[in-house]
């Protein structure tokens, strides 16, 4: 008897230090973001000659000063991602759907190599792409413009993978019985399948435009001027174009970077996770019909 | 009894097979413009005399390989990311099971913390290296730093974490571990969440240990999901390339951070050998493509579409 009291106190034990293990993983995991935040309100001079990193603090005005270091640029990009980022994910559900569609409910010559192709594009490391895309891109003269950020990525493999998983959890009925009501088959998809599978497809949209405003090397191969950075491609190419950056500017346009990102990512979380965590499914978009 | 059964052919017209095209072709379309036709062109121009300027180009046969595969920078660089991949494989596999484990545990407080682990890699890889790089820089770094404040201080001749030869690339690894650690819990978490109560309360009355219940319980069950998880490292290790270009931005110190992709990157645009990165992307695209086949299988036996 008291052997088991024994085993159930330390059972009970084991599990705060669990806990407490946890919260500290979780705590060194925000580290880089509180280091993001802190560099960004010194003022300019203290982060590269003051030694006396943690001995004051600045009020949160000071941030808005390094802002102006590049507030056009910024303003640009920010909109340009803003543009990129929602099409993108538009046209990724969109075209994703109808080829998710005929992978899930129809049988066709080919499916299995198309497939292959689909998934294919997946894998392929984005730098050996650069010369080609951006040779494609100046033949189709869309280099260096908006287009050129939105053509390449308007439709992933990704995409395609997800809403055929997601829709060949929909029942052929729900199919046969819009049909039936006289919908065309793109209609009967497009108004009954897809709001029937509205999380899927939410999920997929936010993780598409997440994914898209994140995108980097290959939007780097094709964009030239200021005028068309997206804020990854900013963030990438601000040493070279800013001179004089000190790194508390540098931080303080990652911070204007990340803040979209962080809304998206505080408001739709729940679904984002479910879309991150979807290779490890069955059925990564969720047994729900 | 064709008059019974009438109503699915009613529905699925002898179109059906057309109509399946029809509704690939607009996402088929841009794949093969803006992913076929460059992986073609690519492996074209490594076996051709391409000329960038003129666009002409005759069959000239594998020199180009011959040349890539002679060179001491490509064993140089599949060793740079053979050292990453032994960072990085192995600490965020481990560091994602034991997260995972733990949060088993976590009942109350897991959205939070599922969050808080997922955070970093909803960030932009490039902002994330950016953040990175300020905390590895010599002396003034919040690495050096906290370092400081125990009491280990460097000498004069310091050039940063990301300044020395050895420790560049571990270091560079380490941000990764740290964007995708979390991620791979997570989807750990779920495969755990999947295996059914009862083995554990067979195993139990069996008189099974925890560690034998791990062994032979959550670990077998678990495996699918493990080797998916390691075929996305592999293949997130091949497309390290951001990460380098914004940390060390020239592949230094002396060529220690130069890795595959990134080779092929210098090839093309600080050498203009479009002929030299062709033939190392090609190779690229075949060792790729194994990887996929393998997924591919693995993943239709598992949803049973083989």
């Amino acid at each position: 008897m008291i052997a088991k009291d024994k085993d159930k106190q330390l059972g009970r034990g084991g599990r705060r230090w669990r806990a407490v293990l946890v919260w500290f993983l979780a705590v060194v995991v925000l580290l880089p973001f509180a280091q993001m935040i802190w560099t960004a309100q010194r003022p300019r001079e203290v982060v590269d000659r003051s030694y006396r990193y943690l001995s004051q603090l600045l009020p949160a005005h000071e941030m808005t000063r390094h802002l102006e270091i590049a507030p056009r640029p910024l303003r640009v990009a920010l909109t340009n991602s803003i543009i990129v980022s929602g099409t993108c994910a538009l046209l990724c559900v969109v075209l994703g759907a109808a080829a998710g569609y005929a992978f899930a409910k129809k049988e066709f010559r080919g499916k299995t190599a198309l497939f292959d192709l689909v998934l294919a594009s997946m894998a392929v490391p984005p730098a050996i792409l650069m010369v080609p895309v951006f040779r494609l891109t100046v033949v189709l003269h869309i280099y260096d413009t908006l287009l050129a950020l939105i053509l390449p990525f308007s439709v992933t493999g990704f995409a395609i993978v997800y809403m055929r998983y997601a829709i060949s959890a929909v029942p052929d009925s729900l199919i046969e019985s819009a049909r039936l009501d006289g919908l065309s088959e793109a209609a009967a998809l497009f108004r009954v399948v897809l709001p029937s599978i509205w999380p899927s497809v939410l999920t997929l949209a936010v993780v598409q435009g997440i994914a898209t405003w994140n995108l980097f090397v290959l939007p780097l191969a094709v964009t030239a001027s200021q005028e068309n950075y997206t804020v990854a491609i900013l963030l990438g190419r601000l040493m070279s174009d800013f001179g004089g950056l000190m790194w508390n500017d540098i931080m303080v346009v990652v911070i204007a970077a990340l803040l979209p990102i962080a809304v998206v990512f505080v408001v739709f979380n729940r679904w984002i996770l479910k879309g991150s965590t979807a290779i490890g499914d069955e059925h990564p978009a969720g047994r729900r019909p | 009894m064709p008059g019974r059964y009438a109503q699915p052919e009613l529905l699925e017209p002898r179109r059906g097979r057309s109509g399946a095209y029809l509704f690939l072709a607009p996402a088929m379309a841009f794949l093969v413009v803006f992913f076929l036709y460059p992986v073609l062109w690519t492996v074209f121009v490594s076996v051709s005399d391409y000329d960038p300027v003129t666009a002409t180009a005759r069959v000239e046969g594998l020199s180009y390989y011959r040349e890539v595969i002679m060179s001491a920078a490509l064993w140089r660089s599949i060793l740079n990311t053979a050292y990453f991949g032994a960072v990085y494989i192995p600490l965020t596999l481990l560091g994602a099971a034991v997260l995972a484990m733990l949060l088993v545990g976590q009942v109350r407080s897991r959205p939070v913390l599922k969050a808080i682990f997922c955070a970093p890699c909803v960030v932009p890889t490039v902002g994330a290296a950016l953040i990175w790089r300020a905390a590895y820089l010599p002396f003034n770094g919040s690495l050096d730093r906290l370092l400081c404040i125990v009491g280990w201080e460097h000498g004069p001749g310091w050039a940063g974490w990301l300044g020395e030869a050895y420790l560049a690339m571990p270091c560079i690894a380490l941000m990764c571990v740290w964007r995708d650690t979390g991620l791979l819990a997570l989807i750990l978490l779920s495969a755990l969440g999947r295996i059914p109560r009862c083995s554990y309360e067979i195993a139990r009355v069996d008189g099974a240990t925890k560690w034998q219940t791990f062994a032979y319980v959550t670990l077998p069950m678990c495996l699918g999901t493990v080797a998916l998880c390691l075929i996305m490292l592999v293949i997130r290790l091949q497309n390290v390339f951001q990460e380098i270009y914004v940390m060390t931005e020239d592949g230094g110190p002396a060529n220690w951070t130069v890795n595959i992709p990134f080779l092929v990157y210098r090839y093309a645009y600080i050498d203009y050998g479009w002929g030299r990165a062709a033939a190392l992307a090609s190779v690229l695209f075949a060792v790729t493509g194994i990887i996929i086949v393998v997924q591919n299988r693995m993943l239709n036996k598992r949803l049973g579409w083989s």
